[in-house]
């Protein structure tokens, strides 16, 4: 039985007699194949520059214009992602075994080979290199969520707390570059007084898969200037160490905004306090002094007391008016503080 | 109106002078008394109770030493609760202030600071007072 596959095969062979074979046995597995012959490396790699997809490529390694580790490897390069499978005899067998190390997918020997061995090496090595292909994307996805993200990220190595990686928003945010970071190790970004806190996280996530702090922590630029950074950490396997990403979201900016926000807070409230409860006491004193008077209620010699007490209240009056004024004011100049950091800061 | 005595307590003497005279002018009472203290208060309380004698007592709230709720909460130890029917007065009405006397029985009602003529003429006809005033 024959597959119906439309397998578009490149076979790079310069011995005559063994290309025949090779496309007997090909034919003998597969309905149409597509097959392209080339006799020489200059053949092979026009072939493979104007054809571009094809599914393998089967590889003599001695070619009378290249052979060996360096025809390996141009053919590999040339190959756009086509797995390259390796036909030779036995004199050649270590060298083959070493050259699945330069990216050649399989090597099959020349004797033993036979038409199910040749298409059972083609079809699984075509899947097997499907599915390279789609990890690839996959880290190379992952990669660029790191590296493309907008906030300050890093790896560590969990043994030795070296940077394993940094991307570039935590490069921008911090002003150490990606070589600085890769000679340091994770405690250098921490302020010497909060490292005691440090150890006892970094021991506390060692085995959680994943963990949010809830309270900020505080980190060191280069430039020495202290920032606020809420973190989330997850366990990954990076480089073959064991390893944790670590997302630093820096909070700086909302944390001044929010302590400035709560004193104002607090200033008003005792303002409006003052208001209710201070100012009430001699604005009722003054009305019902008047009121008497306007009564006609006291007699000449009262009145005037009357009238020396209003005025000693509407003094009262104006003073913790003055106050209430003098903490607006308070209010007031811390805001300008704020606006004047910020403008520092740009 | 023989039954009824109308007793003024606050820390403030100006206070004081004008719900006096507010008092007399529109007949509201005719010999209001004045206190700057509660624990004063409370003494002449105990000493002047007698059968049939009703009190209306004008209380302010915010006093240094015995405040006013201490004040209310001695009220019931003496027994007076029955004969003393109380204003709170403030300066300003804080709605803490407004629940907290909802717990005592003694307190007929609030009066914001300063008590006007007409205020009082008002307070004639509260339900728990209209029985000394009809004419």
């Amino acid at each position: 039985m024959k597959h119906d596959i439309p397998y578009k095969i490149l076979v790079i062979e310069d011995n005559s007699g063994d290309f025949l074979l090779v496309e007997e046995y090909l034919y003998d597995q597969i309905k149409s194949p597509e097959i392209h012959h080339a006799n020489t490396y200059k053949e092979a790699r026009e072939a493979l520059l104007s054809h571009k997809n094809y599914d393998v490529i089967l590889l003599d390694l001695t070619l009378p214009d290249g052979d060996g580790e360096n025809l390996i490897s141009e053919i590999v390069n040339l190959s756009q992602d086509s797995p390259v499978i390796i036909l030779t005899g036995y004199s050649n067998l270590e060298f083959c075994i070493k050259s699945v190390s330069f990216g050649v997918s399989d090597y099959l020997l020349k004797d033993e080979l036979t038409s199910a061995s040749l298409f059972k090496s083609i079809t699984y090595n075509i899947e097997k290199q499907k599915n390279l292909l789609k990890i690839e994307e996959s880290e190379r996805r992952y990669s660029d969520l790191f590296h493309l993200s907008p906030l300050p990220m890093y790896v560590y190595d969990v043994e030795t707390l070296k940077f394993l990686d940094v991307n570039s928003a935590m490069i921008e945010n911090y002003g150490y570059s990606e070589a600085e970071f890769l000679k340091m190790n994770i405690t250098q970004i921490r302020p010497k007084s909060t490292l005691k806190r440090f150890k006892k996280a970094i021991k506390f996530i060692e085995n959680q898969d994943s963990y949010r702090f809830k309270d900020k922590f505080v980190h060191q630029k280069k430039n020495k200037d202290l920032i606020h950074v809420e973190i989330l950490s997850k366990s990954i396997e990076f480089q073959g160490r064991n390893a944790k990403v670590i997302l630093a979201n820096d909070v700086t900016e909302r944390t001044l905004y929010f302590n400035a926000l709560q004193k104002q807070n607090e200033k008003l409230k005792e303002i409006a306090w003052i208001q209710s409860h201070k100012v009430r006491s001699p604005v009722s004193r003054i009305l019902g002094m008047i009121d008497l008077i306007k009564h006609k209620i006291c007699s000449e010699k009262e009145n005037k007391i009357l009238i020396d007490e209003i005025q000693y209240s509407v003094k009262e009056l104006d003073k913790i008016i003055r106050d209430i004024s003098g903490k607006t004011e308070e209010v007031k100049l811390k805001n300008q503080l704020k606006d004047d950091e910020e403008f520092r800061g740009n | 109106m023989k039954n009824l005595e109308v007793i003024n307590v606050d820390d403030d003497k100006m206070v004081l002078f004008i719900h006096e005279r507010m008092m007399k002018h529109s007949g509201f009472a005719e010999e209001p008394k004045s206190f700057l203290e509660a624990q004063e208060t409370l003494d002449y309380l105990v000493s002047a109770k007698a059968e049939d004698k009703q009190f209306v007592i004008f209380l302010d709230v915010n006093m240094p030493g015995l405040d006013g709720w201490d004040f209310l909460n001695l009220l019931t130890e003496h027994s007076l609760s029955e004969c003393c029917h109380v204003f709170i007065v403030t300066s300003s009405i804080d709605a803490a202030d407004k629940e907290k006397s909802e717990t005592y029985n003694e307190v007929i009602g609030f009066v914001e600071k300063p008590i006007s003529v007409e205020k009082l003429k008002d307070l004639k006809t509260h339900p728990e007072l209209t029985d000394f005033y009809q004419a």
